[in-house]
């Protein structure tokens, strides 16, 4: 697989990492009230590779650290600009000259730092992304498959491969459209739900529950090219970036980075597709 | 006839005021168009303010530049310090008033004519109630004018039905001609509608407000789904589509809502349905009538 990716601008964009926030409780999808955790903030035991669900009033649960920038017009662009796979560094604290790299792009970024940095980490510390990734296109796909949000160099290391003139894609699993939820006609910039409010043998049916935060996933019927609506015979490949919901309509969101009207992706399973090992970041469990 | 709760519920008063039309902006004074799905561009008129030739039982589809064509008027709450707008009376507006209510304006030209609601449409950053005049009492009608809402349906329940009821009037629920058998309640409705073709809505809040879009894109869905004949305010029954405490997928769940605005060219939007009666066990059983829309049940004349 070759891309233009020589020719993409690549540049400074900055962030602070965000304070977590949210008030009381609020009502599930089946009438219970519940406290929520996990959006915003540093994570100390929650990262890449990690599963979605099970976390203890979990809601939404960000891996990793989460950060914005305040100022709407520079949000606006670090929206746009930065993407998964990124490399990121430390500009100001204890953990000045830290580097690591974005894992998903939720309200908030999630980023990725090795265990001792992220100790050293302070709530409003400036950390700077080397924003590359936009306009992005796979050599002989320019016309059938958007790329979106994705580092070049994380989308090589994909084990992706040209096969009969489709792009075969590692994921570990694939999605029906009447699964997708919350985020539906929403801009590339921001995710959309796996919905997990659904019945107990919807969720074991579909395998939600073996998700793991930065799982490469496959989404059947459904074009992300101009916002994200359905689309029949059209795939998505996207990756797994927040946790599971027990609001109606939510649950795990994925961040769409490959798109195509036609065939010209086929998912191919392999239960070790996560950005993880792909940014050599997670050590695969020994089998 | 079924049996209701209709002697208990709290009649009251909303205050509102008629929207302003909206576009999507760039700054100050400059207009920006939206997206659709193909990657074109379109202003996307139809938000909000009086339309004078566009009413409840009109088509969902063929207006130019329209994106989310609210029909009649579009009444937007009060949020501010004062008698009557206390914090989260927008809220209390959008979340109480019931298809059937009485409006009635309170300022201007019009001052003393009576609309009657006829859908609700919930947006990030200002939701809107839809209001129904007759054409004479349109031409008396300023934007920014207040009115009130004679609020009377929330809390209505019907006995034996094992699901909620929502944004109904208990008028105009008794114009339904509803029905329970076997413990399922039979709700007329022109078309079913499946889970899949329901798009951005997903998620939202309460099924008290807001709405849920069928989506009205790509072409092919539109006609695999036969939603060419989509009218505003016509009543829809969504399959596997749950939307009590929030709206999401529920497998085996029924929900029957109203067309609140028209269709959308924009990816995984179209014509926004807020619902009436849901059941998440299904204890629904949607009954095609054609002629199943807001403006028959409240016998609304141009």
């Amino acid at each position: 697989m070759k891309t233009n990716k020589d020719k993409l601008i690549k540049m400074a964009v900055m962030a602070e990492i965000v304070h977590p926030s949210g008030a009381g409780y609020s009502v599930d999808f089946d009438g219970m009230p519940r406290v929520g955790l996990g959006m915003y903030g540093v994570k100390y035991n929650v990262t890449v590779g990690d599963p979605i669900y099970g976390w203890e009033s979990g809601e939404h649960v960000e891996p990793g650290l989460s950060m914005r920038n305040s100022e709407p017009s520079q949000s606006a662009a670090l929206d746009v600009l930065a993407c998964i796979g990124n490399e990121v560094n430390v500009r100001t604290g204890d953990a000045r000259g830290a580097r690591g790299y974005i894992i998903g792009k939720h309200v908030s970024f999630l980023v990725w730092l090795n265990d001792e940095d992220q100790k050293k980490v302070n709530i409003g510390d400036k950390i700077q992304v080397k924003a590359w990734g936009v306009g992005l296109k796979v050599t002989g796909f320019e016309e059938n498959v958007k790329v979106n949000k994705i580092d070049p160099d994380l989308l090589e290391k994909m084990g992706i491969t040209v096969e009969n003139d489709k792009l075969v894609v590692p994921v570990v699993g694939e999605f029906p459209a009447y699964i997708m939820g919350s985020g539906y006609g929403m801009t590339l910039n921001v995710d959309y739900d796996i919905q997990t409010t659904c019945s107990e043998d919807v969720i074991d049916e579909l395998g939600i529950k073996k998700l793991r935060f930065g799982d490469i996933v496959a989404l059947k019927d459904q074009l992300s090219w101009w916002g994200h609506g359905y689309y029949k015979g059209a795939m998505s490949i996207g990756v797994v970036i927040h946790g599971w919901s027990y609001h109606a309509g939510h649950g795990p969101g994925v961040d769409t980075i490959l798109s195509t009207k036609s065939d010209r992706i086929v998912p191919k399973i392999d239960v070790d597709a996560n950005i993880g090992y792909y940014l050599g970041i997670k050590e695969k469990p020994k089998k | 006839m079924v049996k209701t709760n209709k002697d208990k519920i709290i009649v009251q008063e909303l205050l509102g005021r008629i929207a302003p039309p909206t576009l999507s902006s760039g700054g100050p004074s400059a207009v920006i168009y939206v997206t659709t799905w193909d990657g074109k561009p379109k202003l996307g008129i139809g938000s909000g303010g009086i339309k004078y030739n566009v009413k409840v039982g009109d088509s969902c589809f063929g207006w130019p530049e329209a994106e989310y064509l609210e029909p009649g008027v579009a009444i937007a709450g009060i949020e501010e310090r004062g008698v009557g707008a206390a914090a989260g009376s927008a809220t209390a507006l959008y979340g109480l008033s019931c298809v059937g209510n009485e409006v009635q304006v309170l300022d201007g030209e019009g001052k003393g004519v009576k609309g009657v609601v006829t859908g609700k449409a919930g947006y990030i950053g200002g939701s809107h109630v839809i209001a129904h005049f007759s054409d004479e009492d349109l031409q008396k009608l300023t934007l920014g004018d207040r009115v009130r809402v004679r609020a009377e349906g929330v809390g209505l329940k019907i006995e034996g039905f094992d699901g909620g009821l929502f944004s109904m009037s208990p008028s105009f629920m008794d114009s339904l001609g509803l029905e329970l058998k076997n413990d399922e309640l039979v709700v007329p409705v022109v078309k079913e509608v499946p889970a899949y073709a329901m798009g951005s809505g997903v998620g939202g809040s309460a099924a008290l407000s807001g709405h849920w879009c069928i989506q009205s894109n790509p072409p092919e869905l539109v006609k695999e789904l036969g939603l060419e004949a989509l009218r505003l305010g016509d009543l829809v029954a969504c399959g596997d589509v749950l939307m009590h405490y929030g709206k999401g997928y529920y497998r085996g769940a029924v929900t029957v809502g109203i067309v609140a605005f028209g269709a959308s060219d924009q990816a995984g939007h179209g014509p926004g349905v807020f619902a009436i009666a849901s059941s998440k066990k299904g204890k629904i059983k949607p009954r095609i009538d054609l002629e199943a829309n807001v403006a028959k049940y409240l016998g609304l004349r141009r």
